[in-house]
This record gives C-alpha cells, structure tokens and sequence, in this order.
C-alpha cells in the first residue's frame, strides 16, 4: 500500500542483475570457445542449484507476502463502520468526509460499467483499490491514519470520460 | 463392446433424453441448469462422434479442412442455447426437442469433424464445447451478483 | 516458407503501422500532439488488438513453419486461416475508423453497450472482428495440434509422458522424444484452443446481448472469461515466438540443442500455468473466489520456472563460449532474452497480490507488457528473419548498421519502458487520455524513446531489404 516507489527500486535491481549476468554469461571467454560438452556439464550443475534457488524464493516470497493480502476475508473487520461507495459514468457518489484511525469498510458497486475505486494519499501515492462493479458489492477494510485530503481516481476502463473520473473525500 | 456400437449406445441414450421436454412440459428450470442439462447432451453428442468415427490412433486421417465445421459447430451450439429463448420453450415442447436435436447434432459434427482428420482431436475439441456450455452455467444468461 | 514468409510480412507490417499508432497516442498524452478523447480511445483500441494480432499472425507463421518442417500442414488451411485474420482485421479497422468504436479489445462486459459514444453497428463489428481473428487463430491451432496427434499417436507422446515415465524403454525401443520446437507448438495449440474457447463464449454472450439486450451477462463471469482468453492469446504470442529460439540459437552457435526430460517437465509447467495466471488480473475484485487470489500469485510465480530455469537458461548455456558471431540475428535473439526476463520480472512483482494494489491498473501494466511483446516476441521474431536472411545470403550487416539498429530498438526501447515503469510506480493510471502528473512528462520521454525505436526499426527494415535482395541477385545469376 503506497510502496510503488519500492517496487520500481526492487524491479530496477533485479533487472540490472539479470541484465548484468546474461550479459556475462554470453561475453565472458568469448574469444576462447569451448566444447558445448564442457559447457554443457557445468550447466547442468549450476541447474540444479539455481532450480532449488528459485522455488525457494518464490516459496519465501508468497509466504511472505500472504499476510498482507487486502482482502476482506484476510483481514479482521468486525466492528468496521460501512461507507457505500457507488461508481457510475463518470463520477463516485461517496462520503466527502471520513474519520481517521476507524476501521472503515468501503462497500463498493457500480451502476452501469465496471469501474475502478483507487485511493490517492494525501502525498499522491496510489494507497489502495478496489474494482466497482455492476451487480456485485466490492468489500474494501482500510484504516486511515494521516489525514488530509484523499483523492479518488477511476482504475478501470469505463468509457470516454474515464480520465477525467475522479472525486475525493478528507480524512479528518 | 466396440467404440462403434458404444457410441451409437450413447447416441441413443442422449436422443431419448433430448425427448424429456415432452414428458415435463411444466418443469421451469432456472436458466443455469438449462444450459447445465445442455451441456450434457453436448457431452452425450460429443462423445457419440467419437466413438461412431473411431479410428485408429496415429492413422493418417483426412483432410485439415474437417477443421472448419469443427471449430463452427461449437459457435452455432452456443448460440443455441440462446437464454432469452429458453421461455419461449417452456411453452412449446416440440420446439425445445428441436433444438436438443440441433444441439446433438452440433456435438456430433463437432467431434466426429475433428476425429476424421485426427484421432484423438475430438476430445480436445469436444472437451472445449463442453467447456463452453458448462461455464456458460455461471453467467451467460445470467448475473449471479453477490446481493451485497 | 511461403505460408512463413506471408504470415511474417503481414505481421511486421501491421507491427510497423501500429508502432506509428503507438507514437501518436504517447506524444499525445505528452501533449505535444492534439488528439480528441474519442480519437484517442479508438486509436488506442486499435493499437492494442493490432499489435497483439500482429505477435499472433508472425508467430503462428513461425511456429507453423517449424511444424511442417517435421510432419506435413495442408498449406491451404494455413490461407484459410490467414483469410479469417485478414476479414478480421479489416471488419476492426471499418468499425474503429468510421465507426469510431472505443472499448478497447479487453472490454469488460457491459462496456461496449452503456455510455457509448459510438453508433452500435460499430461494437457489433468489433465483436465480429475480433471473433474472425480468434478463428483464423483456432484453426491454426487445431491444424497443428492435429497433425502432431497423428505424427505421435496420441497426446501422451506428444507431451513426452512415455518418456519422462520410462526413459530407459523408451529409449531402448530407439525412440526419440518430441523436438523442443513440437513440444512448444503442441502446448501452444493446446492452451490456444482453451483461450479461445473462453473468448468464443464470452464473445458469442456479448454478440448475443448486442442483437437481444435480454440477454444478460454476469459480469464477473465475463470478466473472467475475457482475462482467460486475453491472458492466454497474449501470453501465448512468446511461446510460438520462443519456438524460434530452439532452431535459430543452435545455428547461430553452431551447437545442438535437444530435448531432454527437464525441458518437457518446464513445458508442461507452461501448459498448466499459462491457462490459469490470468487469475492475477482479478486481484482487485475482492469478490472473487478466494482460493483462485492463491492460485493466482503461486501460478504467476511458478510459469517463471520454465522459463529461467530451462528456456533461457538454456539459451544462454548455447551461446556461452560457444564463439557465436554477433550478427543482428543472434543479438536480437539474445536480447528478446534478456527482455523476456527483465518484463517477467515486471510482471511477477505485479503478480505479488500486496504490490498489486499499488500497480493494478497503473502504467506498470503497460510498462511489463511492452517490455515483454516488444524487447522479447518482437525481437524473437525478428531474430528469426534476420538469422533467416543472413542464412540465404551468406552475409551479414556491419557494425554500423548493427549499431544504429541496437541502439534504436534497444536503447530507445530502454527510454521508451523506463518512463513507463516509472510513472506506473507513481501510480499514473493506464488508459488516461489525459494524464495526472508526473504521466505527461514521462509520456514525453517515452515519446523520445518510441521515435529512437521507429529509427531502429527502419534501419532494420532497410537492412532487411538490403539482404533479401543479395539472395536474389545472388540466385538470378
């Protein structure tokens, strides 16, 4: 929530890595060429273990990342006071104000097309959405804790007015 | 008993419960078990293709161009089973039987399309129109919504 | 060769015309260019079902190619299919040109049909469009995939089960165990032929709500449908291009690659995961089932494993220390490499559901996708051309030229994606005619980095030409 920046920094250094290391892979002794047989059984090795490291990444990676799931399902929300959020071309019909460190579950639909519910902090981070769609209900739990004035952007393609779909509400 | 004789068992079997509408011409099924119920006579005309055009596996097979009405079968079979038609077959039985019978006889040449150019296609391309009518259960026709 | 090279050309030049496409619509978020809403919305449409059909039609080209090579295709079929990609093509073009259709390919049911400002002939059309070139794709599929069946008897030989389980026989009895290139072709055909059975059904529902609007649709269920189809027909466009690798990479260094029991084990990973990662492009409706969240982030994690473990991977053992010339083809191959794994890792920090809520929807998604089709499909493609070329011309391009070309499509390319990804992390939404800031600075510069790959992209075309038109003279005299 609000770590695109963290992303973007994760994602430029595996990406120099993997760049760097093929690129090492294909240039080192490239002017003294071996049998594909030497080659081959050193791979197959190295195989191996870079098989194992990868599943154990991945493995630690989803279990890491379990416990922050944004789901309602995955996060206690007993108690939580309701805010019904209703999209339709091409405005959010919602609270203007909201209460900062409550537990807050956004009821989420939409009137005619699917739209998207995305939350922007106060420092134009993207905090957190939600799909708001026709027919179903969209639950979202959130707590704010910084107030200030959140805006709210359209996340999903819905028609000609789209990027100009947006409202907001302040969090006092 | 041989695929040939089995498949015509099945055909026969998939025929006779095409004729039910005659029998429980009051019986109003939701749209969802409509196609569900359809989907199983795809499966019965499917497999009847199948097994009437059984030919032995890595065979040469005929021509690519039994492609064509495999793959258009399914697409007419899907919209036969159109939803907004499945009241007005409610009232007129001999209709509905109509379109089972279309329907049948879709999966048929959709099977028995794709065996004649390949042993074996036939469940792959049959799996797929079942697919196809299967899923259709959840939301063709249909919106299911999760009342909040 | 004649069903490679028309399915090749026809791909590049729509490639070609939607890269001009592209450019437009950048420089117009950039502000540099004047382009109205509805312009911008049917030129996006526009842009993205040709370059995703573009991928699709060299691809099958490829891959249809590589099949016949082994088993015989009736060549007929192959133009049958090309004349439904062809209808399809032109039926998108009249409802986005003079019908002004605006949806977008993806389009979530009910978009095409409430709030338009386009006549509905038009969406009817684009449905219709769309569903010709589904077919032309589904017959190539069923084509292959019969044929394969035919060749080895039956499924489980072609996905290699009597090997893996029994090799000692099955190598005792002299058999050999499907080409790498086969395995591909029969795993695309299959996952092609489940996609587009999704995209049928939910396409056929559409059609029948634009001729009845009784007919209802649940929009969850299409949602679904419309994912599983796009997912898999986009995902799919880098495993017929990959089919490439397996014959290209072993001439150009000069080694063998075959099939092995840890290659047919990856492909039929990528059988399993490419038809269900599509889960990930529903995070965000918390409606969805729960366990389907799971499954999303575990098969997103886990189609990467076929690829860095054994495609690229072994790509890569082929070149080291191999003394493989780098020529435009071999660098365009081992360059679709590295941009194959620099989008997937993209798109697996997108997959990661608590990262997702910051990326979903953002031009992140874009940012992976153009990484992936244009420095991975794309440059298989072309590495398979110029690798082709330079074989029937027994030449190759200078430094020069190969300088120009590299720095275009790879250096304008690195411009061109880096200002996606980094607008995406700021959390500029996808599909914004008009961009909140810092989207149309970076939509400037990605303007920048698109026209250093129109440069390269020509240079590569010219070069092209230039070494097609060697064999020619070569073979007049």
């Amino acid at each position: 929530m609000g770590d695109g920046l963290l992303v973007l920094k994760i994602f430029l250094v595996v990406a120099a890595i993997a760049i760097a290391a093929m690129l090492f892979v294909a240039l080192y002794g490239a002017k003294k060429p071996l049998p594909q047989s030497v080659v081959n059984d050193a791979g197959y090795r190295i195989r191996k273990l870079w098989l194992g490291l990868v599943l154990v990444v991945a493995a630690i990676a989803f279990a890491l990342t379990v416990p922050f799931f944004p789901y309602p399902w995955a996060r206690a929300s007993v108690g939580a006071r309701h805010v019904r959020v209703t999209a339709a071309q091409y405005a959010f019909v919602m609270p203007s104000v909201l209460p900062v460190d409550v537990p807050l579950v956004f009821d989420v639909t939409s009137q005619d097309v699917n739209h998207g519910f995305g939350i922007y902090a106060p420092d134009g981070t993207l905090f957190a959405q939600v799909q708001a769609m026709p027919d179903y209900i969209n639950h979202l739990p959130i707590e704010f804790h910084v107030k200030g004035h959140y805006v709210v952007r359209c996340l999903e393609f819905c028609g000609i007015g789209h990027a100009y779909m947006h409202g907001g509400f302040d969090v006092r | 008993m041989k695929p040939r004789a089995f498949g015509i068992l099945v055909l026969a079997v998939t025929l006779v419960a095409a004729l039910v509408p005659f029998l429980d011409r009051h019986a109003e099924l939701p749209i969802w078990q409509h196609h569900l119920l359809h989907a199983g006579l795809l499966a019965g005309g499917a497999l009847g293709g199948i097994f009437v055009t059984a030919r032995a596996r890595g065979s040469q097979g005929g021509s690519a161009f039994w492609l064509v009405p495999a793959l258009l079968a399914p697409m007419v079979a899907m919209f036969a089973m159109w939803p907004s038609a499945y009241n007005y077959f409610e009232l007129h039985p001999s209709g509905h039987v109509l379109e089972h019978l279309l329907l049948i006889a879709l999966a048929y040449i959709t099977t028995a399309s794709a065996e004649n150019y390949a042993a074996g296609l036939g469940w792959i391309v049959g799996g797929a129109m079942v697919f196809m009518a299967v899923a259709a259960a959840r939301g063709f026709g249909v919106s299911f919504g999760n009342g909040g | 060769m004649k069903i490679m090279w028309t399915y090749i050309v026809a791909g590049l030049t729509i490639f070609g015309l939607m890269l001009l496409v592209g450019i437009g619509l950048r420089a117009s978020q950039a502000g540099w260019i004047p382009i109205d809403t509805g312009t911008f919305y049917s030129l996006l449409s526009l842009h993205g079902v040709g370059m995703i059909t573009a991928m699709a039609i060299a691809g099958l080209g490829l891959l249809w190619y590589l099949v016949d090579r082994e088993i015989h295709l009736d060549e007929r079929v192959a133009m049958l299919a090309f004349a439904f990609f062809a209808i399809g093509v032109v039926v998108v073009i009249v409802s986005v040109v003079f019908g002004h259709y605006g949806a977008l390919w993806t389009m979530l049911y009910p978009l095409p049909f409430v709030g338009t400002t386009w006549p509905s002939w038009a969406t009817g059309a684009w449905l219709l469009g769309v569903a010709a070139v589904m077919l032309g794709f589904m017959l190539i599929c069923a084509q292959i995939l019969g044929a394969i069946l035919r060749s080895s008897g039956g499924l489980g030989s072609a996905l290699g089960l009597d090997y893996v389980f029994g090799r000692k026989a099955f190598e005792a009895a002299g058999k050999h165990p499907p080409s790498p290139q086969m395995l591909a072709a029969t795993v695309v055909s299959i996952d092609g032929l489940i996609g587009g059975a999704s995209g049928l059904l939910v396409g056929i529902a559409m059609i029948a709500h634009w001729l009845d609007p009784h007919v209802v649709i649940d929009p969850l269920w299409a949602k679904n449908l419309t994912y599983q189809f796009g997912h898999t027909f986009a995902n799919l466009t880098m495993y017929m291009a990959v089919a490439g690798i397996y014959v290209a990479l072993p001439i150009c260094t000069k080694r063998a690659y075959h099939s092995s029991i840890p290659l047919v084990v990856a492909w039929w990973g990528t059988l399993v995961f490419v038809i269900i990662a599509y889960f990930h492009h529903l995070y965000m409706d918390f409606v969805q089932w729960p366990a389907v969240q799971y499954i999303g982030e575990i098969s997103s994690y886990l189609a990467a494993v076929p690829v860095v473990v054994v495609t690229v991977f072994g790509g890569l053992m082929l070149i080291h220390r191999s003394g493989m010339k780098w020529t435009l083809g071999s660098m365009f191959f081992f360059a679709g490499m590295v941009g194959w794994i620099v989008g997937g890792s993209a798109a697996i920090l997108d997959a990661t559901i608590p990262f997702n809520v910051d990326l979903h929807n953002t031009l992140w998604v874009p940012a992976h996708f153009h990484t992936y089709l244009l420095e991975g499909v794309f440059l298989f493609i072309l590495g398979w051309v110029f690798v082709s070329l330079e074989q029937r011309a027994e030449a190759a391009s200078n430094a020069l030229v190969r300088w120009i070309v590299g720095l275009g499509i790879f250096g304008g390319g690195a411009l061109f994606l880096i200002s996606f990804y980094v607008a995406g992390a700021a959390g500029v939404p996808r599909r914004y005619a008009v961009e909140p800031a810092p989207g149309p600075f970076w939509a400037g510069i990605a303007t920048v980095g698109a026209l250093l790959i129109l440069v390269g992209v020509l240079a590569a075309l010219v070069e092209g030409i230039r070494l097609a038109r060697m064999r020619a003279v070569g073979s007049a005299v």
